[in-house]
C-alpha cells in the first residue's frame, strides 16, 4: 500500500513537470519568428550535411517588414531576396532575383558559398499617370441632369454629338505592365560569353561619400557614427509614428527603449578553421532624382581563417538603375562581365582571379543612372 | 395649335439662351463623375498621420500657364506653372488654369485630390513633391467639352517600366472608358492623387454658388528665395457665420 502512495506521488510530480515543460515549451514557440526558425533550421541542416552549397550566415532580409508605406518610394540594391541565391556543381546561378547583389567563393574543402551583401536603400520616387477621357453623352450622369440647376440644364449641347461619337477620340489601351520577376535560372559561370573585360586598377576610395572609414580601414568612425544616428532616429520615428502595431487580450501594448550602449567588449578568438567572406555595399547618395548618376562601391573582405578563391559578385541591377558602360573598377585583377537581365536591367558580374588570403580584401565600383 | 406654338416659343428661348454664351464647354456634368469607388472612404487613405499633413505638390502645365488656389470662395495668388503647394490629404481643391498657349481668354476648372503623402528624408520634402502634370491636349480635350481625369501614382520600383523617366516629364498611359483609372493605378504602384479636368464651370451669370469652391480648404504656397530656399505661407478660409433670420431659423450668407 505505502508503495503505491509513493508512486502515486512519484508519477503526479514527473506529470506536474511533464505539464510546466509543455507550457513553457510552448511559450518559448510563441516567441520565436517562425519564418526566422525555418530559416536557421535548413541553414543548419545544410551546413551539417556538408551539402555543396549553403549560405554563409543566416539571410537578414527575411524580418524586412514590408508594405510599410515609404517602401515603394526608394529603390533598393543589395541583399539576397525571399529565394536564397545557390551555386550547383557546374556554376550554375539559382534563384538571383532581381536586386540581389552576392557573392560566391570557394572553400579548400571544396565547397561553394554564398555571401549576401548590405542593402542600399536610395530615396527616388517616380511618379507616373493614368490618364482617361470621356465624352459628354458617353456617361450616365446624363441621365441625372433633372437634379441640377436650371441654369446648366439650360447650356447643355446635347445633341451635338452622336452616340458612340467619342470612341475615335480615346486612344487604344496600350498599358504595359510586367510582372516581377522571380529571378534568372541558368546564368552560368561565364569565362567567354557576354562581354569580358579587363578592369583597370582602381586605388582611390574617397569618392564614395558614406562608411568610407568602414572601406577603407574596416572600422566605423566618428563621421559614419552621425549617418548611423540618423538612420537610428528615422527608423524609429517611422516605426512609432503609425500607431498600434501589436496588442494582446486587453493589455495596451508597451513601449520600452534603451539606448544604453555596451559597457564590456569580449574578443573570442577562434582556432578552427573557418571560410567567410564579407560583402559591404554603399551608394555615394542617399536620393536621387530620375537621371541622376549614382556611384556603387563593393567592398569584400575574407574575415575567414583560410584562404578563399573564385570569388565572384553578381549584382542584379533594379529596373530602374541603368548600368553605365565604361564605369566599372576594381582594386584587384578581375573579369567582368555585364549581361542584361529579365527586368530590363543588366546583370553585372565580377570574377576575382587570384584567391584572397585571410584579412585581404578588395573594392570594386560602378556607376548608375536612375531611370 | 396651341402645343405648336409653345413647343416653337420654348426651341428659340432655349437657342437664344445657348447662343447667349460664347464659351459653354463641359455643361453636360453639373457635377464631376465619380473616379473611383475607392477613394470614397476615408479608411482607405494610407494611416492616420496623413491627416494634417500638407503634402507638397508641383503642378506642371504648359509653359506660359498660370494657376491660382482659391481663400474664401475665391481665386487668389496666380502663379506661374511649374509651382508647389502644399495640399492636406483628403481634401478636394478647386484650382483655376489661365494664360493657356493658343488658347486666349479661355480658363478651366480642374479639382486635384491627394489621396496619400509620401515619406521623404527630413529636408528633402520639397525636393521632392507630387509631380501632376497637365498637358496641353489635356486643357484642349477640357475646353472641347470632354471630362479628363489623371490619376497620379507613385511607381512600384519592383514592377517598374525599364525606360528612362528624366526629370520633367511624366510616364503617362491612356485607359479606355470601361476602366476604374484609380483601380488601373494601383495595379502600377499607390495612387497618390486624383486630377479631373472639365465639368463645372463657375457660374458668369451673377453669384458664383460656393460649393464650387469645394470649401477652400488650407494650403500652402512654397516660394523659392534668391538664397535658394523655400518660404512658407499658409492660406486658410475664414468660417462663414451664420445670420439668424425668422422664426428661430438662420442663414449662412454668401461672401
Amino acid at each position: 500500500m505505502r508503495f503505491q502512495i509513493m508512486r502515486f506521488q512519484i508519477i503526479s510530480i514527473i506529470l506536474f513537470f511533464s505539464f510546466v515543460s509543455t507550457v513553457f515549451s510552448q511559450t518559448n514557440r510563441l516567441t520565436v519568428d517562425p519564418a526566422l526558425a525555418e530559416q536557421g533550421a535548413k541553414i543548419v541542416a545544410e551546413q551539417h550535411a556538408g551539402q555543396g552549397y549553403s549560405h554563409s550566415s543566416p539571410n537578414p532580409n527575411i524580418v524586412l517588414n514590408t508594405g510599410v508605406p515609404w517602401q515603394k518610394e526608394y529603390l533598393v540594391d543589395g541583399g539576397d531576396g525571399i529565394a536564397q541565391t545557390s551555386i550547383e556543381e557546374d556554376w550554375t546561378v539559382r534563384n538571383l532575383e532581381t536586386e540581389d547583389t552576392v557573392a560566391h567563393f570557394d572553400t579548400l574543402d571544396g565547397r561553394t558559398l554564398v555571401e549576401p551583401s548590405n542593402r542600399v536603400f536610395l530615396y527616388a520616387p517616380r511618379f507616373g499617370a493614368i490618364r482617361k477621357i470621356e465624352g459628354v453623352l458617353n456617361n450616365t450622369q446624363i441621365t441625372a441632369l433633372s437634379q441640377t440647376d436650371a441654369q446648366y440644364l439650360l447650356n447643355t449641347d446635347r445633341g451635338k454629338e452622336q452616340l458612340g461619337y467619342t470612341v475615335q477620340e480615346t486612344k487604344s489601351g496600350y498599358a504595359r505592365t510586367r510582372t516581377q520577376l522571380s529571378g534568372i535560372g541558368g546564368l552560368k559561370k561565364s569565362t567567354g560569353a557576354g562581354v569580358t573585360q579587363g578592369l583597370s586598377a582602381y586605388s582611390n576610395f574617397e569618392s564614395a561619400m558614406y562608411y568610407s572609414n568602414l572601406l577603407r580601414q574596416q572600422f566605423i568612425g566618428l563621421s559614419e557614427l552621425v549617418f548611423l544616428t540618423e538612420g537610428k532616429i528615422y527608423a524609429k520615428a517611422w516605426q512609432g509614428t503609425e500607431g498600434i502595431k501589436v496588442q494582446m487580450n486587453i493589455l495596451a501594448p508597451m513601449e520600452a527603449t534603451s539606448e544604453e550602449g555596451a559597457e564590456s567588449f569580449f574578443q573570442i578568438e577562434d582556432e578552427s578553421k573557418t571560410s567567410k567572406l564579407r560583402l559591404i555595399k554603399t551608394a555615394s547618395k542617399k536620393s536621387a532624382q530620375p537621371g541622376e548618376i549614382v556611384e556603387f562601391t563593393l567592398r569584400f573582405d575574407n574575415v575567414g581563417t583560410q584562404p578563399i578563391g573564385n570569388v565572384t559578385i553578381l549584382d542584379n541591377l533594379t529596373t530602374r538603375l541603368e548600368f553605365l558602360s565604361g564605369t566599372a573598377l576594381s582594386s584587384l585583377k578581375s573579369g567582368f562581365v555585364v549581361q542584361p537581365n529579365d527586368s530590363g536591367s543588366f546583370t553585372l558580374r565580377f570574377e576575382i582571379t587570384d584567391p584572397l588570403n585571410p584579412g585581404e580584401f578588395g573594392v570594386v565600383q560602378f556607376q548608375c543612372r536612375v531611370r | 395649335m396651341m402645343k405648336v406654338f409653345y413647343t416653337i416659343t420654348a426651341f428659340l428661348f432655349v437657342t437664344v439662351l445657348y447662343a447667349q454664351n460664347p464659351v459653354a464647354p463641359f455643361s453636360g456634368y453639373p457635377v464631376s463623375p465619380p473616379v473611383s469607388s475607392l477613394t470614397s472612404s476615408p479608411a482607405n487613405y494610407r494611416g492616420s498621420s496623413v491627416q494634417y499633413y500638407y503634402q507638397p505638390v508641383k503642378i506642371c502645365g504648359p509653359q506660359g500657364t498660370k494657376i491660382a488656389l482659391s481663400v474664401n470662395e475665391q481665386f487668389v495668388q496666380r502663379q506661374n506653372t511649374p509651382y508647389a503647394f502644399g495640399l492636406l490629404v483628403g481634401n478636394d481643391y478647386r484650382l483655376r488654369i489661365t494664360d493657356i498657349p493658343f488658347q486666349p481668354g479661355r480658363e478651366i476648372f480642374p479639382t486635384v485630390k491627394i489621396v496619400a503623402r509620401t515619406y521623404p528624408p527630413q529636408g528633402l520634402e520639397l525636393e521632392f513633391p507630387i509631380q501632376i502634370d497637365i498637358t496641353q491636349e489635356d486643357i484642349e480635350l477640357a475646353l472641347d467639352g470632354k471630362f479628363v481625369t489623371r490619376v497620379i501614382y507613385l511607381e512600384n520600383p519592383q514592377t517598374a517600366m525599364p525606360i528612362r523617366g528624366d526629370s520633367g516629364t511624366q510616364i503617362s498611359t491612356d485607359i479606355s472608358r470601361g476602366l476604374d483609372p484609380v483601380a488601373v493605378a494601383a495595379t502600377m504602384g499607390q495612387p497618390m492623387a486624383i486630377v479631373q479636368i472639365g465639368g463645372r464651370i463657375p457660374n458668369t451669370l451673377g453669384v458664383t454658388d460656393p460649393a464650387f469652391f469645394l470649401g477652400s480648404p488650407s494650403w500652402i504656397a512654397f516660394d523659392k528665395t534668391p538664397s535658394n530656399r523655400y518660404e512658407m505661407t499658409r492660406y486658410q478660409s475664414t468660417p462663414r457665420q451664420s445670420v439668424p433670420v425668422a422664426n428661430g431659423k438662420s442663414i449662412i450668407p454668401l461672401r
